[in-house]
């Protein structure tokens, strides 16, 4: 425990000192998976389904501000499936306009959420997304998670009907939108998946707020059963055909996830090194303050092995 | 001349704009009724832009029985529904954005606090300043040495 305690500190010490590399570098990484995921299920588009142009894309995304990168990401997957179909693009699009003006808009810092929420289903642990929702949102952050659920979904759609959707006759035709927008309306996997994520967010966050030790820990593993069990009910009731073991492996390896998260990163105080400029009459100033750490070198313990006179 | 000071306060004050002021300060322009007033029309304008989407939609999805069924539907009837939906969908997220603006404006006041009454320390710094250097005006000396005299 006490080494895991140290290598906390020591992330954080690096965060502190290097922050101006770390940040970008993470908006990177995050925004380079997102875009390889998304042309990896969805590559239909040839012109953007190249590398070269979604490490442009994403190293953009590492000084932009974070809005962008989802903006860029929900552009990917039209294009895609606008390459596919003009019907099931447009509703997409529609989609995402209304998660805009329905939620986006009065909670921004959010968006991160619906692009991590379908990152985590393609990496097949989508059970983690409502704990950490849980741990350092409100229950309104299931909102989210649930917009990124539905967007998985319409992906998984489109890549599991490609072919049917691209064959059907040129030009418009209102068949494919009834077809998509019923495929998502009568999708019961994803409804009882949201109906889920809605509870262990829910849970997660009443319960991490009592103040008995470790309180954040029960509060996972509860959202974490919580979540399992409104599956299991949904399997059991709506006959929905769902892999048992790779349920109950996800939600094992998403526990995992959130506890590492929350030990890392949601617990630790990142203040980092600011730089900030202003001016009085006389002078410009360039100021860089560095937060003052309190570093807890591990105490020395004296052992007395012979007993004391 | 510097002054250390008042070189900490400013700091801290360039990290607080950088930071949360970023959010807080905009509101702090405001009235509480403007504001909450301005946010509630923002608010209503994109409901109705969502609504008009969601019943594009709906009526696509519904097209085919729409069109072979449209001289069997009272239209009348219809557009009274589509509208009692559009007043009741309004009407809640007028509710929330409502409550979510009044805390908003509340949390932006209580941190803009703290903010202002630095800026009047800093102002009384200036003061400070100014009168000291009026004093050393006055009797002919300089800023030049003062770690030295103490003064």
């Amino acid at each position: 425990m006490t080494n895991l305690l140290v290598f906390k500190e020591r992330i954080k010490n690096f965060y502190n000192k290097y922050e101006i590399y770390v940040t970008p570098f993470l908006k990177f990484m995050l925004a380079f998976i997102a875009f390889v995921l998304i042309n990896m299920n969805l590559g239909f588009m040839e012109k953007i389904n190249n590398p070269l142009i979604v490490f442009m894309l994403a190293l953009l995304c590492s000084f932009l501000p974070f809005g962008i990168t989802a903006v860029m990401a929900a552009g990917l997957i039209v294009a895609h499936i606008y390459a596919v179909s003009l019907e099931v693009a447009l509703v997409t699009l529609i989609l995402m306009l209304l998660m805009f003006l329905l939620y986006y808009r009065f909670a921004p810092k959010d968006g991160y959420l619906i692009i991590l929420t379908p990152i985590s289903f393609a990496l097949n642990i989508p059970y983690v997304m409502p704990l950490a929702a849980g741990l350092m949102g409100t229950p309104i952050s299931a909102v989210p998670v649930a917009f990124g659920t539905v967007i998985y979904y319409i992906i998984r759609y489109v890549k599991d009907n490609s072919t049917a959707l691209s064959n059907s006759e040129s030009g418009v035709s209102v068949e494919n939108f009834t077809y998509i927008i019923d495929s998502l309306v009568n999708n019961k996997t994803m409804f009882i998946i949201i109906a889920a994520f809605v509870a262990a967010t829910t849970a997660v966050y009443v319960i991490r707020q009592f103040s008995f030790d470790h309180s954040w820990f029960v509060a996972i593993v509860t959202g974490g059963l919580a979540e399992l069990l409104v599956i299991i009910v949904g399997i059991l009731t709506l006959d929905i055909d769902m892999n048992f073991t790779s349920l109950i492996l996800g939600a094992a390896a998403s526990f995992a996830i959130a506890a590492v998260l929350r030990f890392f990163i949601f617990s630790v105080d990142y203040t980092r090194t600011e730089y900030v400029q202003f001016e009085d009459d006389e002078y410009y100033y360039y100021v860089k303050a560095v937060p003052k750490l309190v570093i807890t070198t591990p105490e020395k313990k004296v052992k007395h092995i012979n007993k004391q006179k | 001349m510097l002054n250390e000071e008042r070189i900490k306060l400013m700091t801290k004050m360039a990290i607080y704009e950088k930071r949360e002021g970023k959010e807080m300060l905009p509101v702090g322009d405001y009235y509480k009724s403007d504001y909450v007033s301005l946010k509630m029309v923002t608010t209503g304008i994109s409901i109705t832009i969502a609504y008009i989407l969601l019943v594009v939609l709906w009526g696509i999805s519904k097209a085919e029985y729409l069109m072979a069924n449209i001289h069997k539907i009272d239209l009348a009837y219809l557009i009274k529904k589509i509208a009692a939906g559009y007043i009741l969908l309004l009407l809640a997220y007028l509710l929330i954005s409502f409550i979510v603006y009044m805390l908003k404006y509340r949390a932006a006041k209580k941190s803009l606090k703290k903010y202002y009454k630095q800026l009047k320390q800093l102002g009384a710094l200036y003061e400070d300043e100014a009168s000291v250097s009026d004093s050393l005006d006055e009797t002919g000396g300089g800023p030049d040495h003062d770690e030295f005299t103490g003064v």
